[in-house]
């Protein structure tokens, strides 16, 4: 029986142009979806770093506007010792402690992946170092770095390792200094990759490694063919947070040298604050700030092409 | 510089409060009717942003000060508390931006990073310099900009040696010797007998620019010459490096990390014995040597060092090189109202209240020695002879030179510091990791970019 009381439009079947065709559009209602997310995108991160950019091809002080003198900012810092020795801290400093923290980390979510009691409350309380705002986990290792009042000279001191009036330079001597603070964002940073890499083997399923232990697999092979293919993916995302926020580090290292001793720890975030903010120069700090673009960039990009080689979505042997 | 001790002076704070006390307030309705030469605005609000208080009988005194202020004029005024090294980035925010509080009381030559927004003050800085016998000259230099004032310089910040008369007494010296020589002298004697001394080389804004500036100009060394030209590569800089080189050779280790307030903290933990500070170390110690009643017992444990520490240490002013006259670098801590203000009229007449003399002596004396004056004729605050052994602080307007000395106390002068050219040049220098001759040329290219 046919209802001729309800009059059914079918938007697919009316051609041209009309209202109701375009209330059920899918693009035209998802567009207004999105722009409250997208125009809060805009505002604060589009806005400020197309402004940052626009910023570095100027020579704006705090306190006037400037002109634009295209590259002059950037032939400058090419030419800086300090700005390349920044480049050079920053490359090191992301590395080594982004190096460090996977394998920590790794072997971490390894071993928390492993069945014991109180598993919940120790994973807890591997996350605090994590969420310990950092300045202040950044004011305690400034004691535990003093270099008069350290407490790890101390307890070297004591058990004779060293001699009892010897003060140990942490953060005064340039590579002790650097050690420092890479190894503050490494106990920082461990938590993050530990608890997300062991989110990604909590779905690897049992059944794999059931059947590799009847093979006679040994537990190097189990993780070499097992874990780490599958882990892959995780990997990638995880490790480009990590180098990402590792890059653009400035809490840890301004509280604890403020970029000291001698330029050594300056990393490019703290520079172009301390040249912009500090010095007025916002021409020139936006200059180094871009400057971090291209780094992170490569970063990106890295890890995004490589997640669309289906070798990293579905693991090794699925080219 | 002390970030993090609040010092409460039982003796002298007693003694400003009464001075202070109900009398203030009478005075202060009077001055209003009377003297007061700006009248603010109907309806005036202020706002002061200010860098945070090292010596707290001094932020007691100011409170005070502010209050009767607000009694006499019915203006109320907020007052905004900033760590130092925050007011400068604060204040420039606000000059780019048009709007945030109405003064800023910020150090060195923060004006002078944009003095287009800067009220001008000249009628202000003419009224007080022709009432209380004129400006020292360092603080008419701060205070300037192309002719016109464009803030008042309130007052200094004396940058002392602080050293223990014991210690020195022992390294085989009666008092701290006035020459360079001598004083190099002292300081192989203190370590010699384990006293060692140490001055800030990390990025300390305040104690680490005050004695590298020092040691750069007692040897005639310069960053530029009266035309804003770059002359910090020559002889006399490198003289001044070599000799660094040589006292931080005999000093304690790891002074390269020390920012503003490490060196307090070595010296009352009695790991240094000679280092260069205001005033703060000694209000620190004469505090701690009087723990509250309800104190913890570690600071009442404390209390019989702290007491010893306080009466063994003095102060003394810097001694003076081939240069000739003294060459010493103070903090100058000038007091500049913004241009966007809705009440100029409140903020001349808070800067004339500020600056008469009878809030500023008892303001002073709450400092303790903390704050020296600018202008001339309160050189003879009574306060002065109450401890000889801030004396040396009464000084500092006639010792001090300026940020850029030769050359002008501007944009450049403020960026040059911030970016911490010399001392990075003697860091590096002293440390070893530049040769004299390399750390210089750093320094000469550095500063080129911004004398450019």
């Amino acid at each position: 029986m046919t209802d001729v009381g309800v009059k059914i439009t079918d938007p697919d079947r009316v051609g041209g142009f009309s209202w109701e065709r375009l209330k059920t559009n899918r693009n035209w209602l998802s567009f207004w979806f999105m722009l409250p997310a997208a125009g809060f995108l805009i505002l604060f991160l589009a806005y400020p770093l197309g402004l940052g950019i626009w910023l570095s091809f100027t020579d704006t002080r705090i306190g006037r506007a400037g002109q634009w003198i295209g590259l002059e900012n950037y032939i400058w810092l090419w030419d800086d010792s300090v700005f390349w020795l920044s480049v050079f801290n920053t490359l090191l400093y992301t590395i080594v402690a982004s190096a460090i923290k996977f394998g920590v980390g790794l072997y971490l979510a390894l071993l928390l992946n492993m069945h014991m009691r109180f598993k919940a409350v120790i994973r807890a309380l591997v996350l605090i170092p994590f969420i310990v705002p950092t300045v202040l986990s950044a004011i305690a290792f400034w004691w535990i770095f003093d270099t008069q009042f350290s407490i790890l000279t101390w307890m070297l001191q004591e058990i004779g390792a060293i001699a009892p009036d010897y003060q140990i330079n942490w953060l005064g001597d340039a590579t002790l200094a650097r050690a420092s603070v890479i190894f503050a964002n490494i106990w920082r940073g461990i938590p993050f990759i530990a608890i997300t890499l062991l989110a990604g083997l909590q779905t690897v399923s049992i059944s794999l490694y059931e059947a590799a232990v009847i093979d006679g697999a040994t537990r190097w092979q189990m993780f070499r063919h097992i874990t780490y293919p599958l882990l892959t993916p995780i990997i990638a995302v995880v490790m480009t947070f990590s180098v990402l926020f590792t890059f653009t580090d400035f809490q840890l290292i301004w509280v604890l040298t403020r970029g000291g001793p001698f330029n050594t720890t300056h990393l490019m975030a703290t520079l172009s604050y301390q040249r912009a903010i500090l010095g007025g120069y916002l021409g020139e700090g936006a200059a180094i700030a871009t400057a971090m673009i291209p780094f992170l960039l490569a970063a990106i990009m890295f890890s995004w092409f490589g997640l669309q080689r289906r070798k990293w979505q579905h693991g090794e042997g699925n080219d | 510089m002390n970030f993090n001790r609040r010092s409460l002076l039982k003796g002298t704070a007693a003694l400003s409060a009464a001075v202070i006390g109900a009398d203030l307030i009478g005075w202060a309705k009077a001055w209003a009717a009377t003297e007061m030469k700006w009248t603010p605005e109907a309806g005036a609000k202020l706002e002061l942003l200010r860098w945070k208080r090292f010596v707290q009988s001094e932020e007691d005194a100011f409170i005070k000060l502010v209050d009767a202020f607000t009694q006499a004029t019915g203006v109320p005024v907020t007052i905004l508390n900033e760590s130092l090294d925050d007011v400068q980035p604060k204040a420039s925010v606000a000059a780019n931006v048009g709007s945030g509080p109405d003064m800023f009381w910020g150090l060195y030559s923060l004006p002078h990073l944009f003095p287009d927004h800067c009220m001008d003050v000249t009628d202000v800085a003419d009224y007080l310099g022709g009432k209380y016998g004129g400006w020292s000259k360092a603080a008419e230099t701060y205070g300037k900009s192309g002719g016109k004032w464009i803030d008042i310089p309130v007052a200094y910040n004396a940058n002392l040696i602080n050293y223990r008369q014991s210690a020195i007494e022992d390294a085989g010296f009666k008092e701290v010797p006035m020459d360079l020589p001598g004083f190099l002298e002292l300081t192989k004697g203190l370590k010699a007998i384990g006293k060692p001394s140490g001055m800030a080389l990390g990025h300390a804004s305040g104690d680490g620019n005050a004695w590298v500036h020092w040691c750069l100009w007692a040897h005639g060394g310069n960053l530029v010459d009266a035309n804003d030209q770059v002359i910090i590569n020559s002889p006399e800089t490198e003289a001044a490096l070599v000799y660094a080189k040589e006292l931080y050779d005999n000093w304690i280790p790891g002074t390269a990390s020390w920012n503003d307030s490490f060196n307090n903290k070595a010296f009352l933990a009695e790991a240094v014995w000679l280092t260069n500070n205001g005033v703060s170390i000694y209000a620190a110690a004469k505090r701690g040597a009087n723990p509250a009643a309800d104190a913890d017992d570690a600071a009442k444990a404390a209390a019989p060092k702290m007491a010893a520490i306080a009466e063994d240490m003095n102060h003394s002013v810097w001694p003076v090189g081939p240069a000739g006259k003294p060459t010493e670098f103070h903090i100058c801590y000038p007091l500049l109202g913004m241009k966007y203000t809705k009440n100029p009229m409140a903020v001349k007449a808070f800067m004339q209240f500020l600056m008469e003399i009878e809030n500023y002596g008892p303001w002073a004396a709450g400092a303790v020695g903390y704050l020296t004056q600018t202008l001339n004729d309160f050189e003879n605050l009574p306060f002065w002879a109450d401890d000889p052994k801030i004396a040396p602080a009464k000084l500092a307007a006639e010792r001090t030179l300026t940020a850029g000395h030769l050359g002008s106390v501007g944009e450049k002068a403020a960026a040059a510091l911030a970016d911490f050219i010399i001392l990075d040049m003697f860091a590096n220098a002293c440390s070893g990791r530049e040769s004299a001759a390399g750390a210089m040329k750093m320094a000469d290219r550095q500063a080129r970019r911004v004398y450019r």
